[in-house]
């Protein structure tokens, strides 16, 4: 009884590990956001069909505004979302224009100075 | 000369004339305003231009068209989820590719494939020089990729069920085409050559306006599209050729030129395609790209059951460079329906994007100026009853608005757009991009 308990406990925790390792998503925690060239936030390979979702739970303007994000093809350097200027928290989704299997999501905000910066907590899932 | 008792016998006669004439005038309005479609044109106008609500936090006005495209009835339209099974996705293989063969699960390039392309891409091509980042890109492969490559095939079944799996298949001319699908599921893909990059005129031109992309300018400049190798009518007739040939029953929702670089070092010019649903004149609507927005503390009633129906199709001269079609349905049965009220309608807008953007301050403490600038009447895909392989395509409003810092100058590139939809059946606010169970998720 106790092995068949521990083999289900195992088995449990192997596809818990896996369901982790396979989805390519993750928290955001106190992301810090500067002024200048935009950032990569986020990266991994794509496992929805074809889309990016982000969660943004908290936001810290520190004066800051223009909060711009944007999905790029790892490979090629080039766009696979068009850019989207987030205003406040709560669930954003883009479709990716595509086939791009390496993906980066960056964010920027208006300012040219890198001292200035804002702080932002959430998800995302590629 | 007129008796009195005459007189009063002439006012009587003129006092019944006028009194019938305007009881039939009356009547004859009675009877237009029974008449279905000549009361909606009285009460929907084509456009709105007010300030509907002044508020510190936030600003929405209205200064919108309003479409309303031609149709004979409004109309729910039940659609069920479309199965590809596996002998559905060999056929649209072999008629995409002429070729019947086993699929490679996985593809790589040696180095002399690389060393090919290279070659290929500094080849003088016209009057159009190769941008250095292409060569750079294609020299870094070179020094990368392994000498020699091991390839797999396997059978149909042999990729996984029910997800999305990847298969590669040899077609000559160095092009290797792709194709992604999820057996028992609705959604098949294909690109004539696995990394052909092919991009939207739409997509290509928001590039330009990024100030992340300064350093590659050369190369976002050679990407643009001009003038297209294909006539858009060849291209068009193509399309056809395939909707039918696979049984999709969409129809074209939106066209524009794309750049296609092939094999990561050749450019050509060809027209993309993009197809929805539409029943008895009303459309669906697809921008690809494009985000969408939820606030959580003000939520859309229902989502969609599935991903969003649309086939997108790319033609360059050579042919179809590439087709995306998910969220394949098939329809049945039609209901017949009343609009809500327009006037309802605005109300319900400006309720809604008050609620999504009402608290919403940037790092000055100021709230967002909102324009409303066109209302369309479509249809959208929606689920019902949380069933997951049946919907309804239902008449939508399709809501564009653009939003910015009401500290920000009035300038273009300070606006950004957004879309939201509401059911022209009972005004709900919904949303059909994004699925009805992540919108569950939301709501817990």
């Amino acid at each position: 009884m106790k092995r068949t308990l521990a083999a289900v406990l195992a088995l449990i925790l192997v596809f818990a590990f896996s369901s982790a390792a396979f989805a390519d998503s993750g928290s955001l925690s106190n992301q810090e956001v500067r002024g200048g060239a935009s950032q990569i936030i986020a990266w991994g390979t794509r496992s929805e069909p074809n889309t990016m979702d982000l969660r943004v739970t908290s936001i810290t303007w520190n004066g800051q505004s223009n909060f711009l994000f944007r999905g790029y093809d790892w490979e090629t350097g080039l766009d696979c979302t068009y850019a989207k200027r987030v205003t406040g928290t709560g669930y954003f989704q883009a479709t990716y224009t595509s086939n791009a299997t390496e993906i980066d999501m960056y964010a920027s905000i208006s300012s040219t100075s890198t001292s200035d910066y804002l702080v932002f907590s959430g998800a995302y899932y590629l | 000369m007129k008796s009195p008792k005459r007189k009063v016998n002439a006012y009587r006669y003129t006092a019944t004339v006028i009194i019938l004439s305007t009881i039939c005038l009356f009547c004859c309005c009675s009877h237009f305003n029974d008449d279905d479609l000549a009361y909606k044109a009285t009460t929907i106008p084509s456009c709105i231009s007010d300030k509907s609500q002044s508020m510190k936090e936030c600003s929405v006005l209205f200064n919108a068209d309003v479409i309303i495209p031609e149709t004979e009835e409004y109309s729910i339209i039940e659609a069920k989820m479309r199965f590809f099974s596996d002998n559905d996705i060999l056929y649209y293989i072999e008629l995409l590719t002429g070729l019947n063969g086993n699929l490679y699960s996985s593809w790589e390039l040696s180095k002399t494939d690389w060393r090919r392309r290279l070659l290929w891409a500094k080849q003088d091509n016209d009057d159009e020089k190769t941008p250095s980042y292409i060569i750079a890109y294609l020299q870094e492969q070179i020094e990368q990729a392994p000498l020699f490559v091991d390839k797999y095939t396997q059978t149909i079944k042999e990729f996984p069920y029910n997800a999305l799996a990847r298969g590669y298949l040899e077609t000559g001319s160095s092009d290797v085409a792709m194709f992604t699908f999820i057996r028992g599921g609705n959604t098949f893909t294909y690109l004539r050559n696995y990394d052909d990059l092919i991009m939207g005129k739409g997509l290509l031109e928001s590039n330009q306006n990024s100030i992340e992309n300064v350093n590659m300018q050369e190369y976002y400049d050679w990407l643009i599209p001009d003038k297209p190798d294909i006539s858009y009518e060849e291209a068009y007739s193509l399309s056809q050729h395939y909707l039918q040939a696979m049984g999709i029953d969409l129809e074209l929702y939106y066209s524009e030129p794309c750049t296609v670089v092939r094999q990561r070092a050749k450019k050509s010019i060809g027209w993309v395609f993009t197809f929805t649903r539409n029943y008895s004149g009303l459309q669906a609507q697809f921008f690809d790209g494009q985000w969408v927005y939820i606030n959580p503390d003000a939520p859309p009633a229902v989502g969609a059951p599935w991903n969003q129906e649309v086939c997108i199709m790319a033609f360059d001269k050579d042919g179809l460079c590439k087709l995306w079609w998910q969220g394949a349905a098939s329809t049945s049965k039609c209901e017949s329906v009343d609009l809500e009220e327009f006037g309802d309608i605005k109300s319900s807008i400006n309720q809604q994007l008050y609620q999504m953007y009402g608290t919403h301050k940037n790092g000055v403490g100021v709230g967002l100026d909102i324009v409303v600038e066109k209302i369309e009447l479509g249809i959208c895909l929606i689920a019902t009853n949380n069933l997951v392989h049946y919907g309804e395509y239902i008449p939508t409003w399709y809501v564009n608005y653009k939003y910015k810092w009401r500290s920000d100058k009035d300038t273009d590139n300070l606006w950004s757009a957004g879309q939201i939809m509401f059911s022209g059946v009972d005004g709900r606010y919904i949303e059909p991009r994004v699925l009805d169970r992540t919108i569950c998720s939301l709501k817990e």
